[in-house]
């Protein structure tokens, strides 16, 4: 037993020398194959920096409203009129709706109403602002929201008229240094006094007023005619104080609705009561705080993401195990000269782990570097709570434990099960094993690469499609005015605009709208044809406009006749409708001139219009929707905009005669204007962004597995070495080497072609169903991200394989 | 010192066993010189390896230092075989990103020996072999000769009772050959017990008997 005992005594302290010596071999592996390391650490790291890039952006997506503490049991209240799933839910209840709620349901905590002035003219002395971001809201917004009072004047410092909290940083922009309180501002001709400054809301939510004036301002200023009955504009948020589902409260209010007004209003009207957390990514509701998000564009990028990461991760578990097999014969040494399974695996574990680290610190170097700039390009404000998050950081210490683990499990137990004799005896196959297994890895790299490519390409080809696509109006030349209508005597201010307007040659024509054509959505209401029953009504989109609407924007006639002015009953008694709408009556173009239809209207009255005309189908809104029923109706005391048809190629003239005219018409409201066509671009700017995103990340996906084959293929051609030399030595030829070299990989790219094609094609349909027009997916796409991948992996192949054959047979045979 | 007794060494393929060694029983006493000849594939490799507790005998008895080695699971076998056995490979095997100083140290450290203690015994036998000025170069920028030189220091480098020697001249020329057999020969006076297989009369003849492997059997 003398010398067991022996075994057992271990003197402290050595545990690191062996350490020590690991780190070394590691390093000088790492140096020696410097191109391979490289390749290895930075494809990893860029992959990171990406999938982290995009996860940030998703996770903004996904986590709105978690500043406020109460967004859990808050409420949103919509509103939908009609009760058919066609019929538009407006994000804004009625005013009487929050009060009523919470003095008579013992479940309703709070109420807070949230009106949006979206262009408040603000005057303060000889300065003017528009600003676009005032809210009017109840006191009860700073109990139900997290707001930071920075000071105040009293404990309710939006209990009066005309009371107005500042932002910290509108404060300062008004004020500067001096102090704000007790200060006044001019708004919509009255004096609104500052009670209070509140710290910048941050971070992602809906609620971001610039300025707060008191509910009662918002009385005063847009007072409300009937409180139960006018709904649309008071955004109304409850807090509750027990659990309840959605369900349950519609059902509640509804009950409180029928109560204070009557029996059929209550079968007209749907109470959509939505959790807050979920407004801003699932809420459907118009006129909204702020645009809503899209839910499958944040699962789109977060595949995205995840196919990066895994391509990046796949790749250095590849690379890392290749390269082991080149160390079995240091295992066997090692084991000979008295080293441990046990510590040889701790070693490549160690080792892969250290490896992976230094790439992760890499990649989140270049995320760190990469972000400002992404964000920037994207235009889209996310600060920097990301870091606050224990996501972020899981998914960073989940990617080390799993990469780290994975690419150094495989050589850790594999390399280390072998028996020493063998290694020493040099009977260890030189050729690496798993190749299966690498063979899957690098079929799943060039399968995501080409989903990645053709995506891209589907996308691009969706895009420019419905850029081009001819929506049945002509965009060009169309000067786009914003107006207000709510200005006493709009009408006749707009009639003497419009004249002035015309006196001009290079101006066509001018047309007030409600909503522009072919960009948003448009009032829908009922209507039937006379002598119809009731069973027979129809929901229609309906435009109020000027008598010269269809020449404005080039809309063809295709039956009856035009607005006539000559006529005096087209001022209220006539429409023209499209084609569409034309059909959904059950009647052809010649037959409906003429017919009268039945338009019912608030407290049970009726309005009687003609159809004088039916116009050529056009596009409502962007092309996500497919045409619907148009009914055209003169209505000048609603014009949100003025269209102008200018001459061909005299823009800037016509523009400056448009700004003095409105300037000698309407002096007193500011001037903006766009052209039709950049709104009509803008409509796709989401996709636009998704495209560009998608690109860059597509992009980035193939140089991944570019590199990673770069570093496979110049792996196998150093292992193959002495077999190319061999080979040359009896008498094959540089092109034969390279053939051999390349024709395996080159096979794995058509498996993988295989695969990605049923895959991406399911995919890209999917997204592509979001469109009600939608480019047909060719295979010239998929064929183009083929010959790409290829291409690329051709070259790379190539090149290493052509270095490996071109080399000095004697060298590679004496080697060993 | 070694005790072989009825040592068989089989490989079993597609159940078919195939004898390597065949009823090996070889007393070797402390401080022999002892050298396994024979012709290739007759088991010579083999039988070193099981010496060298690296391999297990598919049947029959070892003892070492009165040990039952047969007995012993891996960890003890290891245990015992980095304490009192050196290998010299005919390949050299060498770590090839560790220098000569490393190289050398490697084994030590595997013994848990102290850092100061490791610096003086790398220093001696760098001293000994006369390769001080060899010591930061790596294996791949030394000759043959000297790589086997570094080989044999580093099977000596921790004292141990056996040296196996596996052709240890097998890829050198002759004089480099006979300066590493001198070497051997030099220890095994010093009390180191070698065994070493070779294909040369004259190799053998450093050796104070030869043991003659044929179709895994002990020629007498
Ligand atoms: N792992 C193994 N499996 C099967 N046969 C083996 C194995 N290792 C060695 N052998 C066989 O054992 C025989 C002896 O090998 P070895 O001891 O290396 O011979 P040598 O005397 O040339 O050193 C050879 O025929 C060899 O093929
Ligand atoms: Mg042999």
């Amino acid at each position: 037993m003398r010398i067991i005992s022996k075994f057992y005594l271990d003197k402290s302290g050595i545990g690191t020398e062996m350490f020590r010596n690991n780190i070394k071999i590691a390093l000088r592996n790492l140096l020696k194959q410097k191109l391979f390391s490289a390749i290895n650490i930075f494809g990893l790291a860029i992959g990171l920096a990406g999938s982290l890039l995009i996860t940030v952006f998703v996770w903004n997506e996904l986590s709105y409203e978690s500043v406020h503490e109460n967004a859990d049991d808050i409420y949103r209240i919509a509103v939908q009129f009609g009760k058919s799933d066609e019929s538009m839910i407006m994000a804004g209840a009625m005013p009487a709706l929050g009060p009523a709620a919470k003095s008579e349901l013992p479940e309703v905590e709070e109420f807070t109403r949230i009106v949006l002035d979206r262009a408040a003219p603000i005057i303060l002395g000889d300065q003017k602002f528009d600003e676009k971001k005032f809210f009017f809201a109840d006191g009860s917004i700073l109990d139900v929201f997290n707001i930071d009072i920075l000071k105040k004047v009293d404990n309710s410092p939006l209990s009066d008229p005309f009371d107005i909290l500042l932002s910290q940083s509108i404060a300062e922009k008004y004020f500067g240094e001096r102090e704000p309180i007790g200060q006044t501002l001019r708004y919509r001709d009255q004096t609104l006094k500052i009670t209070g400054v509140y710290e910048d809301i941050r971070g992602n939510t809906q609620i971001k007023p610039e300025l707060i004036a008191s509910y009662k301002t918002k009385e005063i200023v847009f007072p409300s005619s009937n409180e139960w009955g006018n709904f649309g504009q008071d955004i109304t948020y409850l807090l509750l104080n027990t659990n309840m589902s959605a369900k349950q409260l519609e059902e509640r209010l509804t009950t409180l609705l029928v109560k204070n007004t009557s029996e059929q209003f209550g079968e007209m009207i749907r109470i959509v009561p939505e959790h807050f957390p979920d407004v801003y990514l699932n809420s459907i509701a118009i006129g909204d705080l702020i645009n809503h998000g899209n839910k499958s564009y944040v699962y789109l990028f977060t595949t995205v993401a995840l196919f990066v990461l895994i391509i990046a991760s796949l790749n250095f578990i590849n690379l890392s195990t290749a390269r082991s097999f080149r160390r079995s014969r240091e295992v066997g040494i090692k084991k000979v000269l008295g080293a441990q399974r046990k510590s040889l695996i701790f070693q490549f574990l160690a080792e892969a782990l250290v490896l992976t680290f230094i790439a992760l610190f890499l990649g989140i170097l270049l995320f760190e570097f990469f972000y400002p700039i992404l964000t920037g390009y994207l235009e889209v404000q996310i600060g920097f709570e990301y870091l606050k998050t224990f996501e972020f950081y899981l998914i960073i210490v989940g990617v080390f434990l799993t990469v780290g683990l994975l690419s150094g499990l495989y050589p850790a137990f594999y390399l280390t099960r072998f028996n020493p004799i063998k290694t020493v005896k040099n009977e260890v196959e030189s050729k690496p094993g798993g190749v299966g297994f690498r063979k899957v890895l690098v079929v799943s790299q060039f399968a995501i690469s080409i989903l990645l490519i053709f995506g891209t390409i589907v996308i691009y080809q969706q895009l420019d499609y419905m850029k081009s696509y001819d929506i049945g109006l002509d965009r060009d030349n169309v000067v786009i005015v914003n107006y207000s209508p709510k200005a006493e005597n709009a009408d006749i201010r707009y009639e003497t605009l419009k004249t002035k307007l015309l006196a001009s040659n290079d101006i066509k024509n001018v047309s007030g709208v409600y909503t522009l054509p072919g960009l948003s959505s448009v009032e829908k209401q009922t209507l039937r044809l006379k002598d119809t029953p009731e069973s027979d009504q129809k929901v229609m989109r309906f435009n109020g406009v000027d008598f010269s609407f269809l020449q404005t924007f080039g809309l063809e006639l295709i039956a009856g006749r035009d607005f006539d002015k000559s006529f005096s009953t087209d001022q209220k008694e006539a429409v023209i409708i499209n084609e569409t709408a034309v059909k959904e009556f059950g009647m052809n173009n010649e037959e409906i001139v003429g017919k009268q239809v039945i338009i019912p209207g608030a407290n049970n009255e009726q309005s009687l219009v003609t159809v004088i005309g039916v116009v050529k189908d056009f596009n409502v809104e962007s092309l996500h929707k497919g045409i619907e029923p148009v009914v055209l109706y003169i209505n000048p005391q609603r014009f949100y905009a003025v269209a102008i048809k200018i001459a061909p190629n005299v823009s800037s003239t016509a523009l400056s005669y448009i700004v003095d005219t409105w300037e000698n018409v309407i002096p007193n409201e500011d001037f903006s204007y766009s052209f039709l066509d950049d709104k009509y671009n803008a409509l796709y700017s989401t996709e636009d962004k998704i495209f560009q995103v998608f690109t860059i990340f597509s992009l980035l996906a193939i140089y991944i597995a570019a590199l990673g084959l770069l570093g496979l293929t110049s792996f196998t051609a150093e292992q193959r070495r002495k077999e190319i030399g061999i080979r040359k030595v009896l008498g094959s030829n540089v092109i034969g080497i390279v053939r051999l070299l390349s024709m395996e990989y080159l096979r794995l790219i058509i498996i993988s072609s295989v695969i990605a094609l049923p895959f991406s094609y399911y995919l890209l349909n999917k997204w592509l169903s979001d469109f009600a027009y939608r480019a047909a997916i060719s295979w010239i796409p998929f064929a183009a991200a083929l010959v790409l991948v290829a291409t690329v992996s051709f070259v790379t192949i190539s090149s290493q394989a052509f270095r490996a054959a071109s080399a000095n047979p004697i060298d590679s045979i004496k080697y060993e | 010192m070694i005790s072989l007794q009825n040592i068989e060494k089989y490989y079993t393929n597609k159940f078919v066993k195939t004898y390597v060694l065949r009823n090996i029983n070889l007393e070797i006493e402390e401080g022999e010189f002892i050298s396994i000849m024979g012709p290739s594939g007759a088991g010579k490799s083999t039988l070193l390896y099981l010496l060298g507790m690296l391999d297990k005998p598919s049947d029959g008895e070892y003892y070492f230092l009165d040990e039952p080695v047969h007995k012993f699971n891996d960890r003890k076998l290891s245990e015992l075989h980095k304490s009192y056995i050196g290998f010299v490979f005919q390949q050299y095997h060498l770590i090839e990103e560790l220098t000569v100083y490393e190289n050398l140290e490697t084994p030590l450290i595997y013994q848990k020996m102290n850092s100061k203690e490791r610096k003086a015994r790398v220093g001696d036998i760098l001293d000994r072999f006369n390769i001080v000025g060899k010591k930061d170069l790596f294996p791949n920028q030394l000759s043959g000769g000297q790589q086997q030189l570094v080989g044999v220091a580093r099977a000596v480098i921790s004292e141990p009772k056996l040296i196996l020697a596996d052709e240890p001249t097998g890829n050198l020329h002759t004089d480099q050959g006979e300066e590493i057999m001198k070497l051997l020969k030099n220890l095994n006076e010093k009390g180191t017990t070698v065994i070493q297989v070779t294909h040369s009369k004259v190799n053998a003849a450093y050796g104070n008997r030869i043991v003659n492997l044929k179709d895994g059997w002990i020629e007498r």
